[in-house]
């Protein structure tokens, strides 16, 4: 018996699940780009850190009675520039500021929640995704974002090429390099807003770094890896999507489940090719 | 003679040490000058300086009689191996257009640079064919080897079609046998450069070559001067150090030491005026003159 069970059609047919499935695919869009970028600029601890500062904002959005995704973005924006700066301090450990940040702007969350008065939802809303609170206002405001993102992304692609390839040959053409790199914590920053709703804060470092790593295997272009990731994410978080409704699961996680697994069957599937091209042993 | 590069008087710190203290040398246009030193002798922040990157405390840099700033297009950087990331999804023909990267394009760096028709692609094209890469076009930059990634990097250096080649440290990934044929070719793009400058009569002297590398086995070669970089610069025309060089490269060792016995066999660029030159070995006529493959 398996009472929690539901077929796809009755799956599809769940209106809060429409708006679910457009913010998997909206977020999608963002993070194929910018997890791209950001993982070969190696920036991923401070992606991480950016992401979970971010809980700051949510608590100061439930906090302050106001709008949780917009004032999060405000917020996330402004960490990542304050972490983005420290990041270019040679003087300093870097690493270090951005692990406090990171720990400090989770407490200030947490805090804020507790401190706000009659707040009784439980923080995986936030952490772990919730499909269910999507709303139609959310999905606008991730179109917006999508639109930021790909036209600063296509408009700045030479550079942040370059950029990507030889930071310190870029600086000697004279590209902003550090002005660059803001901008890349900062779409990392969007993208994190972008998550929050769909896999949550603690699992968006899976989708910055699952479909770029599954893309960049079969993909010979910087383009073609970007593009090969946005339709990866969207696959992953589809699929995640239907069987978490189907089988009753948490959404982010099986999201994360479906993505993880394509990417060790495509990195197996790559050995065995390996292994068979290998000239055979006398 | 006119000047490519002009550094005059220059010092700089990073902190309260200073990195490099009254530091002059001037690079004719055309020249192919070493830049040899230490590590941690100044090299880098020398190409810095050049680069415009980094600005003097005090005294000037001038490129071509202008401040560096302005100049960027002109100097095709090749900088250390390690700094670029040959993993990433990249072609060798991208790799190459990434060279035509400049600030002019639209502000904050927005913009496009090169378009893969243009005439921006034909020059990364003649670049490729310059380093002998024409045929890795298209193959991705992660399955080279080490001294064809070197080359990648040399290629867009001149994609730009600059007029001095900066390069820090170019030999770090070649092997001992591969660094004399790697010499003979930048060599080798000095010269086509000065051919078809002549040829095209675009007005356009020859290219300037800066090589600063900490590997001294180098200076035998087709070098036009040398200079050493160790918080100051001491400069001398042709190919072989003189004796402060060599002491500054490999520092002085105790009497019971050989290379102590060999670096007192030669003499100081100014022997005349050096008693212990006058005992030890014959003045030579002019420093670093007639003293070919000295290793």
């Amino acid at each position: 018996m398996q009472p929690d069970v539901i077929d796809l059609g009755t799956v599809l047919s769940m209106p809060f699940m429409q708006n679910a499935l457009l913010a998997g695919l909206l977020a999608s869009v963002a993070c194929g780009v910018v997890g791209t970028l950001v993982a070969a600029n190696r920036m991923l601890f401070l992606a991480g850190g950016v992401a979970h500062t971010a809980y700051g904002g949510v608590g100061l959005a439930l906090f302050l009675g106001l709008p949780v995704l917009p004032l999060t973005l405000a917020f996330s924006v402004a960490a990542a520039l304050l972490m983005s700066v420290l990041s270019l301090r040679s003087k300093t450990n870097n690493e270090i500021l951005i692990g406090v940040l990171w720990a400090v702007g989770m407490a200030t969350g947490i805090v804020l929640i507790d401190l706000t008065p009659g707040y009784r939802a439980d923080l995986g809303t936030y952490l772990f995704g919730n499909i269910l609170a999507v709303s139609d206002n959310d999905i606008l405001l991730m179109l917006a974002l999508d639109g930021l993102v790909l036209t600063l992304t296509a408009a700045g692609f030479q550079s942040l090429l370059a950029f990507t390839f030889d930071r310190d040959f870029a600086a000697s053409r004279g590209l902003p390099t550090n002005f660059l790199h803001h901008l890349l914590v900062v779409l990392a920053a969007v993208c994190v807003v972008m998550l929050i709703r769909v896999v949550g804060l603690l699992l968006v470092m899976a989708l910055f770094t699952l479909p770029p790593a599954v893309a960049a295997r079969h993909a010979g272009t910087f383009r073609g890896v970007m593009l090969l990731a946005v339709l990866a994410s969207g696959f992953f978080c589809v699929t995640g999507l239907i069987l978490a409704a189907i089988f009753d699961l948490a959404a982010g996680a099986m999201i994360i489940l479906v993505a993880s697994t394509v990417f060790a069957v495509s990195l197996l599937w790559a050995k065995l090719n390996n292994l068979r091209a290998l000239p055979k042993k006398r | 003679m006119s000047w490519a590069v002009e550094i005059d008087k220059v010092s700089f710190a990073y902190d309260v040490e200073p990195v490099l203290v009254n530091a002059s040398l001037r690079v004719g246009v055309g020249e192919f000058v070493g830049l040899f030193g230490p590590n941690g002798g100044g090299k880098t922040t020398l190409t810095r300086l050049i680069l415009g990157l980094l600005q003097p405390q005090s005294g000037s840099v001038r490129i071509f009689g202008q401040p560096p700033a302005g100049m960027r297009h002109k100097i095709g950087y090749v900088p250390q191996f390690s700094t670029a990331s040959f993993n990433i999804p990249i072609t060798v023909f991208e790799a190459v257009l990434t060279g035509q990267v400049n600030r002019r394009a639209l502000p904050l760096g927005f913009g496009r640079h090169w378009s893969r028709r243009g005439e921006g692609a034909g020059r990364a094209r003649e670049a490729l064919r310059m380093v002998g890469l024409a045929d890795c076009a298209e193959r991705q930059v992660s399955e080279l080897s080490g001294g064809q990634k070197q080359r990648v990097l040399i290629a867009r250096a001149l994609a730009s079609d600059p007029e001095i080649l900066l390069l820090d440290e170019p030999t770090a990934s070649i092997d001992p046998q591969g660094k004399f044929c790697f010499y003979e070719f930048l060599a080798g793009l000095s010269r086509a450069d000065f051919e078809n400058a002549a040829n095209s009569a675009s007005g356009r002297g020859p290219m300037t070559i800066i090589m600063v590398s900490h590997d001294i086995s180098l200076t035998t070669g087709p070098l036009t001067s040398i200079a050493t970089v160790n918080r100051e610069i001491i400069s001398a025309p042709g190919n072989t150090p003189n004796r402060e060089m060599l002491e500054i490269l490999y520092g002085t060792h105790p009497q019971s030491c050989p290379f102590d016995h060999f670096i007192k066999h030669i003499p100081h660029s100014r022997a005349d005026q050096c008693e212990e030159c006058a005992h030890c070995s014959p003045p030579s006529d002019s420093a670093g003159s007639g003293r070919e493959g000295w290793l």
